[in-house]
């Protein structure tokens, strides 16, 4: 219902697919990797910062957190065939022994196959995204908004607090 | 560029930022105690209490108050505790997941100590064939009664008596048998006369002097045939005789044998008295060797198991933090220097660390350890030093102790049902040295106690004796021996008490037993009177066979001597005077 409520105010927002875009892209990344680590706090100050819309991020951040316990197998693979490659074994030593290396803790292997999968999947769900706000706003968001599902969900007091807020 | 920053979103970055730094530094303590409980929990297999924790931040330090961990054989006590831990921690090693702290002070370390609540186990402790006192105190509750002595013991008496009589009885067949083949009286005349007759005959001609010779040569060989028995029957007689002789001499002894074997059973179950010291001195003692050995103590919860954990990271679905060579080579785990402060009866007893770490390889470093106090009341020195070092294929170490002048005064050695002993005072020294490979221990000690007073008190015959030795004693060697596996050592006592036990059960026996004893010993004497007398009437009885075979080998003797060769001369002279007077015309 929150999520709803709060996807509908913010793609019928006046918000740019660009901003909302990228707001699902970044929320796939925190979603999909460890809550406590150094680019996590980097991609909330750009989330913040910049008009990332935190709406579209929130739910994407809710959404990939509860994804991220289906994939977290195939993310471990990916970490630990990466951190034991032979031919990369020197870059990560050097890694392991800078400053930026002990702070991003890459030499866990979940943190590095999910943000190695996440930044991956950064282009790809970005470009989607946009391509489906648009798709949405311009083909089925009038469509959406006569049904008297949305017409209730709009008539809430959670939907006007979030307008509110929004505005 | 106002349309892509959002200024706020700074301000809110930084209020977030801060709320998370704050949260963090709130629950830091928690975190803190939280981890080391699980680490701790992980490598004890056993509950671990922390009472309070908090940190600092420049230099960064941590200091843990009343820090408690379930002994898992004992959970009712603590395998230790310590009333205040604080450690100084390295924190870049910390990003790389590792513990490097440069000083860690313990103060009021102490063993064995009751818990307010018993703890929880969560991994049973390698089974150890401990032995229980109970294992060696005896379950028979009283001394046994003569009569139950006799039903259960097998007497020597008898079993002489049933042996001289069955030697008896197979001799006696065979010597009779024997004896009934030799030649009687009649017989020897016979062969006399035969003899005679052959021997005396004037032979008229060749042929009959050809005939009595092969007449004469058979007498003699059935003179042979009958020395042969009286040889065989004498050689089984003396042999009857000697077996005999043996067996009388066990059956004459038998009575004293069988009045000092039951003297010995009366005073109590030789497997019962045995290791006497292990049983009243053997809890104290390895009270005492768990002292000495403490430094493996200390150490082992903080080297933790590493195996053990490596194995649980891996069953883990968040991953795993993988390892780079960096360029301090550091452990996971290094206390650079630790002065721990153990407590033992209201002494500090300082002990200084270097170096304590799960892998040593890393270092190429042994930990160190060294305790030297000379300043105490209870002692007058005591010096322990050793080193230990984890390979992978378990721990090496060694370690030696001097311990002299340890007063010991009201100490409780037992607290059994049926009997209780305690030290009232005495002078302690010990010395020894002990050596750890691949977690095999061996190592060997001496305890002397001087000075020793005990006070002790039995409930039943046995133990009131064992009590009555104890109190008796006022000095005391005992040597202790250790092997076995590290995690959990087998030790071993002896001394002089034993025998001095088994000493002290001879001759505290009652009147009553005494009494008894002297009735069976007069019993047992008269028992075998009869056998004996049988005895050497029959060995009189084949002495007597004996002497008369000896005078029928004697006469066969003479007869073999006769010669029949006489006859032949006689006929040889005959026939040459006849011959003579034929040629000389005569």
């Amino acid at each position: 219902m929150v999520f709803i409520a709060k996807l509908l105010k913010a793609l019928s927002s006046d918000a740019s697919p660009w901003q909302l875009a990228l707001g699902i892209m970044f929320g796939m990344l925190v979603g999909l990797t460890p809550l406590l680590r150094l680019h996590n706090l980097i991609v909330l100050f750009i989330v913040l910062f910049f008009r990332v819309n935190l709406s579209t991020f929130l739910i994407a951040l809710s959404l990939f957190s509860g994804l991220a316990y289906l994939l977290d197998p195939a993310m471990i693979t990916i970490g630990e065939s990466l951190l034991t490659h032979e031919s990369l074994q020197s870059f990560w030593t050097a890694l392991y022994n800078s400053d930026i290396g002990l702070l991003s803790q890459f030499f866990h292997t979940l943190t590095l196959g999910s943000f190695v999968l996440s930044v991956l999947l950064c282009p790809i769900v970005l470009f989607t995204s946009k391509i489906l706000i648009v798709q949405y706003r311009e083909r089925f968001m009038a469509y959406i908004e006569k049904l008297k599902i949305v017409a209730f969900l709009k008539g809430t007091k959670l939907y006007q607090l979030f307008k509110t807020l929004g505005d | 560029m106002t349309q892509i920053i959002r200024w706020p979103g700074l301000i809110a970055f930084a209020l977030l930022s801060s709320l998370i730094a704050g949260i963090f530094f709130l629950f830091l303590d928690l975190w803190i105690k939280l981890g080391v409980i699980e680490v701790l929990e992980k490598s004890t297999g056993a509950e671990v209490n922390i009472a309070n924790v908090s940190h600092t931040l420049s230099p960064f330090g941590v200091s843990l108050q009343g820090l408690q961990i379930t002994d898992p054989k004992q959970p009712s006590h603590n395998q230790l505790q310590i009333a205040q831990a604080h450690a100084q921690i390295y924190l870049t090693p910390l990003l790389r997941r590792k513990v490097i702290i440069e000083n860690l002070t313990v103060s009021e370390l102490r063993f064995a100590q009751p818990r307010a609540a018993i703890g929880e186990v969560y991994r049973q402790p390698d089974e150890t064939a401990t032995q229980g006192l109970k294992q060696l105190l005896p379950e028979q509750p009283e001394l046994p009664s003569v009569d139950e002595l006799l039903a259960k013991s097998p007497l020597k008496t008898t079993k002489a008596i049933e042996e001289i009589q069955q030697v008896y009885r197979q001799n006696e067949q065979q010597l009779t048998q024997l004896y009934q083949q030799l030649p009687d009286k009649t017989k020897l005349i016979s062969y006399q006369t035969r003899i005679k007759a052959l021997t005396d005959t004037d032979y008229k001609d060749p042929q009959e002097l050809l005939t009595a010779k092969k007449s004469f040569d058979k007498l003699r060989e059935e003179l042979g045939q009958e020395q042969q028995k009286i040889n065989d029957f004498q050689q089984a007689a003396l042999t009857a005789k000697e077996t005999m002789s043996v067996k009388m001499a066990e059956l004459k002894a038998a009575p004293n044998q069988d009045y000092l074997q039951l003297k010995a059973l009366m005073s109590g179950d030789a497997a019962a008295i045995n290791n006497i010291t292990g049983m009243v001195f053997g809890q104290q003692a390895t009270l005492w060797s768990q002292y000495l050995l403490s430094a493996y103590q200390i150490a082992a919860p903080l080297l933790g198991n590493k195996q053990a954990e490596e194995q649980q990271q891996d069953l883990r679905s968040e991953g795993r933090w993988l390892e780079f060579s960096d360029n301090q080579a550091l452990p996971e785990f290094l206390i650079k220097n630790a002065e721990i402060s153990l407590n033992w009866q209201d002494e500090a007893i300082e002990s200084h660390w270097k170096n304590i770490t799960n892998e040593h390889d890393k270092i190429a470093q042994p930990t160190l350890f060294t305790i030297n106090s000379t300043s105490s009341k209870l002692w007058q020195s005591l010096k322990i030093d050793g080193d230990l070092w984890l390979k992978d294929n378990g721990i090496k170490a060694q370690q030696k102790w001097s311990l002299q002048g340890l007063v010991l005064s009201d100490l409780a050695l037992l607290d059994e049902e049926k009997l209780t002993s305690a030290i009232e005072t005495a002078l302690m020294s010990s010395n020894g040295t002990v050596a750890i490979d691949e977690n095999l221990i061996n190592g060997s000690g001496s305890i002397d106690l001087s000075q020793l007073a005990i006070s002790a008190k039995g409930s039943n015959k046995l133990t009131t004796t064992i009590a009555n030795t104890l109190s008796q004693l006022n000095s005391m060697h005992i040597q202790t021996q250790v092997k076995g596996n590290f995690s959990a050592p087998e030790l071993s006592f002896t001394s002089d008490l034993d025998k001095e036990f088994t000493r002290a059960m001879l001759t505290n026996l009652t009147g009553e037993q005494q009494a008894q004893l002297q009735t069976i010993k007069q019993t047992l004497t008269a028992k075998i009177q009869s056998p004996l007398t049988d005895s050497n009437k029959q060995i009189s009885q084949w002495s007597n066979w004996q002497e008369l075979s000896n005078g029928s080998q004697n006469q066969i003797k003479d007869m073999l001597t006769a010669q029949f060769s006489n006859q032949l001369d006689k006929q040889k002279d005959k026939l040459k005077n006849f011959l003579k007077n034929k040629f000389s015309g005569g």
